[in-house]
């Protein structure tokens, strides 16, 4: 029982560690290699983690070579197009100034049903309406519908806009993020000054964040019940 | 960039560490299964008592890496050496030379087939 225990705590950090160097996408987000590199790495800690007899090194061995290889591979692919296109492939038009590429909907086997379920998921309804349809190397079809058919823009629509910036948090759960203070050009002392205004101390602060404008949202802790 | 090169670093450590087990467990293996080998021709030839010294020195020597190898290697096929190296002693002890010269010989192959298993050659690597 405690050898499994004890296993299983080594290959869960061990597994962590590795999907944590590999990177940060999300599932969606994903290559179909990437996908396939974490669900193996994944399958690879499972072994040693269930069978006693198996060492802990053969399933941590594998990891760490598929570790290497992703590290490696990923590298390339940053640095050469080659290696790029051979790892993630390119994206694919499906739909070119409103027609549909058939030849490309054969060569990526997408059907047209599915490419129509694509479009109304991005809401979609008229084929009509596309002026290009790109499958991207993730999977995920982008989709640009013609300039008549699609929302205005603020400036199209000729609406004067103000400018955006980041919130960042100051203070999270009565902790002061002391590096997110100093990069929006603030202090202690203009911290204190809000907490005053605000009429709360540093531990009844579940939330302050300032952005770039000076704007600062303020949200007080609540009690437990 | 940075992680380009400790993958490449990653694999070119693991290479070597792989290498060099899959090669000290071949060459580990290979001496002990021809010490029980040496042990079971003795038993063979009418020298039980050698036959047995042999193995004796044979499985201390086992004892002796028995932990980095099952670091490396299956517990299972370990396991059954461990009782055939019983075996063989209880035989050497009860006089039975030709159940003992059966077992050396049989632990001698399965020595040379769990060293088999580690090295790096094409048969094991396809």
């Amino acid at each position: 029982m405690f050898l499994s225990y004890f296993r299983t705590v080594v290959l869960y950090l061990a597994l962590i560690l590795v999907i944590r160097l590999m990177g940060k996408r999300q599932i969606g987000q994903m290559e179909p290699t990437e996908f396939v590199v974490t669900m193996l790495v994944a399958n690879l800690a499972s072994i040693p983690m269930e069978d006693g007899g198996v060492p802990l090194l053969s399933g941590l061995l594998p990891m760490l070579v598929v570790l290497g290889m992703e590290l490696v591979l990923a590298g390339l692919s940053m640095k050469s197009l080659w290696v790029r296109k051979l790892l993630c492939g390119k994206p694919v038009i499906l739909i070119e100034n409103g027609k549909i590429l058939q030849d490309n909907l054969r060569k990526t086997r997408v059907t047209m049903d599915e490419l129509t379920g694509h479009l109304r998921e991005k809401d979609v309804l008229d084929l009509g309406a596309v002026q290009y349809a790109i499958l991207e190397t993730n999977g995920n079809l982008s989709v640009f519908p013609y300039p008549g058919e699609r929302p205005a823009t603020a400036r199209e629509a000729g609406v004067q806009t103000q400018d955006q910036y980041l919130p960042l948090t100051v203070v999270s759960d009565g902790v002061v993020m002391r590096q997110n203070l100093k990069k929006a050009g603030k202090n202690e002392a203009w911290l204190e000054k809000q907490l005053k205004k605000q009429k709360v101390s540093l531990q009844d602060t579940w939330l302050l964040t300032v952005d770039g404008g000076g704007s600062v949202q303020f949200y007080r802790k609540e009690k437990s019940k | 960039m940075k992680r380009l090169w400790l993958g490449a670093g990653l694999l070119v450590a693991l290479f070597i560490l792989s290498l060099w087990s899959g090669l000290a467990m071949g060459d580990l293996h290979k001496e002990l299964s021809s010490g029980m080998e040496q042990a079971s021709q003795a038993a063979l030839s009418g020298d039980l008592q050698a036959g047995a010294a042999t193995a004796q020195e044979v499985k201390e020597q086992w004892q002796k890496y028995w932990k980095p190898v099952a670091i490396i290697t299956d517990h299972e096929p370990m396991e059954e050496i461990d009782e055939i190296f019983a075996q063989t002693e209880t035989y050497a002890r009860a006089g039975q030379a030709n159940a003992f010269a059966v077992g050396c010989a049989r632990l001698a192959r399965l020595l040379e087939a769990a060293g088999e298993a580690h090295t790096p050659m094409w048969w094991n690597l396809l």
